[in-house]
């Protein structure tokens, strides 16, 4: 049996809101807001960059199969 | 006391330390041999496991520039240059989209090259033609780029020293000397050493930081008052910079030759899964660190210019020595780390390069099938002397016209993304499958768009790269073309 990340449209999907979410285009044009001492868009950037590196992660381990090499 | 301007001298043991380890890695890669095989050097008869596999990929992905390019752009562009971590993840994203199948098929047909796939898939003779010249123009620039910074760390390093031209001809007999011997297996080794150097150097230099000048709250505080617009909420130009640099890499980083090769290297599925898994997390760890440096040498050093910023890294471990004896030593290990860094990225270089001459253009031209042109040895170590003659030459005698046409090389090389993301979609004999007509018809578009956006000075358009311009164009035609055809059948 075979099967690959892309293949998935879930994957796909939180692969592309992974991706937009950490450019903050959300903040554009507001007021800059400290949070803990970083900036509030940089905090929104950090949590979407990890989201980024789980669903990656998540992809490969996930649906990555290949029973005839692995 | 000590400063960095001693720590030249104690490099300069260290460096003769770490190039013997080099080489008798090389030795030891040549003793460990299996076969007298293409495979067997270039790929280390296919048998490298997850931990060799996971330093190599890690220490392949992150050039000189990372360490010292990395922290400059992040000086000069305040907090907005954390896209470095998400472009860098995306590299690593952009593996999901076909290294799942093309290693499958590098195992069911014994690939060398990222050419053997094309060829397998799409057999046109063309295609393998512009593919060679974009792998070979986007390597030679890589790989020339590493022994020109070469040649600049260990002057600068060691405070001349070593001179430019020592620094580029000794480092490049030194990554000849192992790669001939040892082949991939020399250099994932020599890469798993420079990886885990990197890593250290890395971590302990964000630790002293910390420790000497604050927590990342405490910095970016002392930033906003020497320089507020660098901590400021982004504007449009640069979230559309920044979304263009990660299709760039996401879809460009994944192809290069280097990085193709230590997929087919990898032994098993269950070893690469786990080792592009965990690579997806490094750079949260990796690039946030040099991101920080790049951050806290905004507070320390509010006033520098743009050439005096590529050296941020250094001034800020000058700036750490001299507060603290006890950071002499991680400062040489980050030291250590910049020159293995950009050696482990050339090593990778020359040894694909010199695998695509042996097997796309010699075994080509004699018209070797794949099951001949493994024993096609010989000439393996004759185009890698032959390269590293060429560029070393060229990295002493930089000529400025041909250095103009190189730095596009990442513009070209994402042109080449439709061809493996969607040839490894359907089997070749299904009719739903991309032709060779299609991938051309978008390849040549897209070079065409680049290069000539490029080449008239509009390097970004509306915050867009030439490149992933071209390859939004290349990716509709070759989608189109793909429509058109399938409605006349």
């Amino acid at each position: 049996m075979t099967d690959e990340p892309r293949r998935h449209r879930f994957f796909l999907i939180a692969l592309a809101l992974a991706i937009l979410g950490t450019v903050p285009f959300l903040f554009v044009g507001r007021t800059p807001t400290l949070v803990l001492g970083l900036p509030l868009w940089l905090w929104s950037s950090i949590v979407f960059t990890i989201a980024l590196s789980i669903v990656t992660a998540w992809g490969f381990i996930r649906y990555w199969k290949d029973e005839d090499f692995d | 006391m000590r400063t960095l301007t001693k720590i030249g001298g104690d490099l300069l043991v260290w460096c003769g330390v770490y190039i013997a380890v080099l080489l008798i890695i090389g030795w030891l890669g040549r003793r460990a041999k299996k076969a007298d095989t293409l495979s067997d050097h270039f790929l280390a008869g296919r048998g490298i496991g997850l931990f060799v596999l996971l330093f190599t990929l890690f220490a392949t992905q992150y050039s000189g520039n990372s360490l010292s390019g990395f922290p400059g752009q992040t000086y000069r562009d305040g907090l907005s240059y954390f896209m470095s971590v998400t472009f860098m993840i995306g590299i690593v994203a952009g593996y999901t989209l076909f290294v799942p199948r093309l290693f499958r098929l590098s195992r069911m047909r014994n690939f060398l090259t990222p050419n053997d796939f094309l060829n397998d898939r799409f057999g046109s003779r063309t295609l393998h033609l512009l593919a060679v010249v974009i792998f070979i123009v986007a390597m030679g620039n890589y790989m020339l780029a590493q022994l020109m910074a070469m040649g600049h760390a260990f002057s600068g390093l060691t405070d001349g020293r070593i001179p430019y031209w020592v620094g580029v001809v000794g480092g490049a007999a030194v990554i000849l000397i192992y790669e001939v011997l040892g082949g991939m297996r020399a250099v994932a080794w020599t890469d798993a050493l420079q990886g885990a150097i990197l890593g250290l150097g890395l971590v302990l230099i964000v630790v002293l930081l910390i420790a000497e000048v604050g927590s990342p709250a405490t910095i970016i505080a002392s930033v906003r008052e020497v320089a507020p617009a660098k901590v400021a909420n982004p504007g449009w130009s640069i979230c559309f910079v920044w979304l263009s640099n990660f299709l760039l890499l996401g879809l460009g980083g994944p192809l290069y030759p280097q990085a193709i090769q230590r997929i087919y290297a990898a032994r098993r599925v269950r070893e690469l899964r786990r080792a592009l898994a965990t690579m997806a997390f490094l750079p949260l760890i990796a690039v946030t660190s040099v991101v920080f440096i790049g951050v806290a040498g905004i507070a320390l050093f509010p006033d520098l210019g743009r050439i005096a910023s590529d050296k941020i890294t250094f001034k800020v471990l000058a700036h750490l020595v001299a507060q603290n004896p006890l950071a002499y030593y991680p400062a040489l290990i980050v030291m250590m780390a910049v020159v293995a860094a950009i050696m482990s990225t050339a090593d990778s270089c020359l040894l694909s390069l010199a695998s695509i001459f042996t097997k796309d253009v010699a075994a080509r031209i004699k018209g070797l099938d794949t099951h001949q042109s493994e024993r096609f040895t010989g000439q393996a170590p004759i185009f890698s002397i032959g390269i590293m003659i060429v560029l070393v030459l060229l990295a002493l005698n930089p000529l400025t016209t041909l250095w103009g046409l190189l730095v596009i090389k990442f513009e070209i090389l994402i042109q080449l993304s439709p061809a493996f993301v969607l040839g490894t979609l359907h089997e070749r004999t299904d009719p739903r499958a991309f032709s060779a007509r299609d991938i051309l018809t978008g390849l040549i578009a897209g070079l065409c768009v680049a290069i000539t956006l490029y080449s008239t000075g509009h390097k970004m358009v509306g915050g867009l790269h030439a490149g992933t311009i071209g390859v939004t164009v290349n990716y509709l035609l070759v989608a189109g073309s793909r429509w058109v055809r399938l409605r006349r059948m």
